[in-house]
C-alpha cells in the first residue's frame, strides 16, 4: 500500500505529460481542421478569401489553446456570414430556379455526376465523378470501336475481355515446369482475334 | 457591394474607432481583435457586413506568403463614407463632441 501511495503520483504526472505531449501534437490539425469547417458553411463566394485570411489570423495567435477558441469562433462566424447571403448566391440562386422547375436537384459545388467533375465538390465527390466519367468515357470508346467497322462496311468485331495463360504449355496441353516458374498471365484485349 | 446602413452597436463603434485611430496601412483581423477584445465569432460577421455597406474596405497584405513563411493578412480600413457615418452615429450619441474621435 506504501509502495503504490508513492508510486501513484509519480504515474499520474507521467500519464499527465504523455497527454500534454499527445494534446499539443494533435491541436494544430484540430485547428486547421475547425477552421475548414467554418470555411465550408460560408457562402461560396467568400470561401477562398477566408480560406487565406482566418488561417492569417491564427497564425497571429500565440498558444495552441487560443487558436483552438479562435477556430470555434471562426465557426460561428461562418454562421452568421451564411444568413447574409452575397451576390454570387444570389446569381446562383437564380441559375437553381430553372432546374428545380425540372424536378431536379442541383446544389452548385456538390454534384456528384457529369462529364467533368466539380471544381468546388469535396474529395469523395471528385472520386466519384471522376470515376463515373471514366466510365462514360470507357463506354463511349468500346462503342466507338464497335462502330467503326460498321460504319467502314465490314464485318463486326468480337471483343473479348480476359486473362490469357501465357505459360508454355506441352504436347498434352498442359502446363510445362508449373512447379518451377510461377504462371505467367496478361491481362488483354482481343478484337476479332488480334490481340 | 451594398450601400446598405449597418446597424450601429457598441462592438461596431469600437470597431470603427479602432480602425479610424491606426488609418495609416490598415490593420487585420487579428490586430482589431487584440486592440478591441472582441471573439472572433463576433469581429468577423461584423467586418463583413461593414464591408458590404462599404464602411470599410480591405485589401491582402502586400507579401508573398513564401518570403514571409506566414499566410497574407487581410488589413481593413475605414472608406470616407464610414468615416462620416461613424462621426455621425458618434454625434448622435455624444452630442457635445468637440475632440477628435481619436482621443475619445
Amino acid at each position: 500500500m506504501a509502495i503504490v501511495t508513492v508510486l501513484l503520483p509519480f504515474v499520474i504526472a507521467i500519464a499527465a505529460q504523455l497527454f500534454a505531449d499527445e494534446a499539443k501534437a494533435w491541436l494544430p490539425w484540430l485547428t486547421q481542421r475547425i477552421v475548414s469547417l467554418a470555411v465550408h458553411l460560408l457562402p461560396l463566394d467568400q470561401r477562398e478569401r477566408y480560406g487565406e485570411e482566418w488561417p492569417g489570423h491564427i497564425d497571429e495567435i500565440p498558444g495552441d489553446i487560443g487558436r483552438v477558441l479562435v477556430a470555434i469562433g471562426f465557426v460561428f462566424a461562418g454562421l452568421a456570414i451564411s444568413p447574409d447571403s452575397s451576390e454570387q448566391d444570389r446569381a446562383d440562386a437564380s441559375v437553381e430556379r430553372p432546374v428545380r422547375a425540372r424536378g431536379m436537384k442541383y446544389i452548385p459545388g456538390r454534384s456528384n455526376f457529369g462529364l467533368l467533375p466539380e471544381p468546388e465538390g469535396r474529395s469523395l465527390a471528385f472520386v466519384i465523378s471522376s470515376s463515373v466519367n471514366t466510365a462514360i468515357l470507357a463506354t463511349l470508346l468500346l462503342a466507338g470501336m464497335a462502330a467503326k467497322p460498321v460504319v467502314l462496311g465490314a464485318p463486326m468485331p468480337v471483343i473479348f475481355f480476359g486473362v490469357a495463360d501465357l505459360t508454355p504449355h506441352n504436347e498434352a496441353g498442359h502446363s510445362a515446369a508449373v512447379s518451377a516458374a510461377p504462371r505467367q498471365t496478361a491481362r488483354y484485349i482481343l478484337i476479332d482475334g488480334q490481340p | 457591394m451594398r450601400a446598405d446602413s449597418p446597424r450601429i452597436t457598441g462592438p461596431t463603434l469600437k470597431v470603427l474607432k479602432e480602425l479610424m485611430q491606426r488609418p495609416s496601412g490598415g490593420l487585420s483581423g487579428a490586430e482589431i481583435a487584440r486592440a478591441t477584445g472582441l471573439a472572433s465569432g463576433t469581429l468577423y460577421p461584423l467586418l463583413f457586413r461593414l464591408e458590404k455597406s462599404a464602411w470599410l474596405k480591405s485589401k491582402w497584405e502586400d507579401v508573398s506568403p513564401s518570403e514571409v513563411k506566414r499566410p497574407r493578412r487581410r488589413l481593413y480600413q475605414v472608406t470616407a463614407l464610414g468615416e462620416a457615418k461613424t462621426r455621425e452615429a458618434f454625434k448622435e450619441f455624444l452630442p457635445d463632441l468637440t475632440e477628435p474621435l481619436w482621443q475619445l
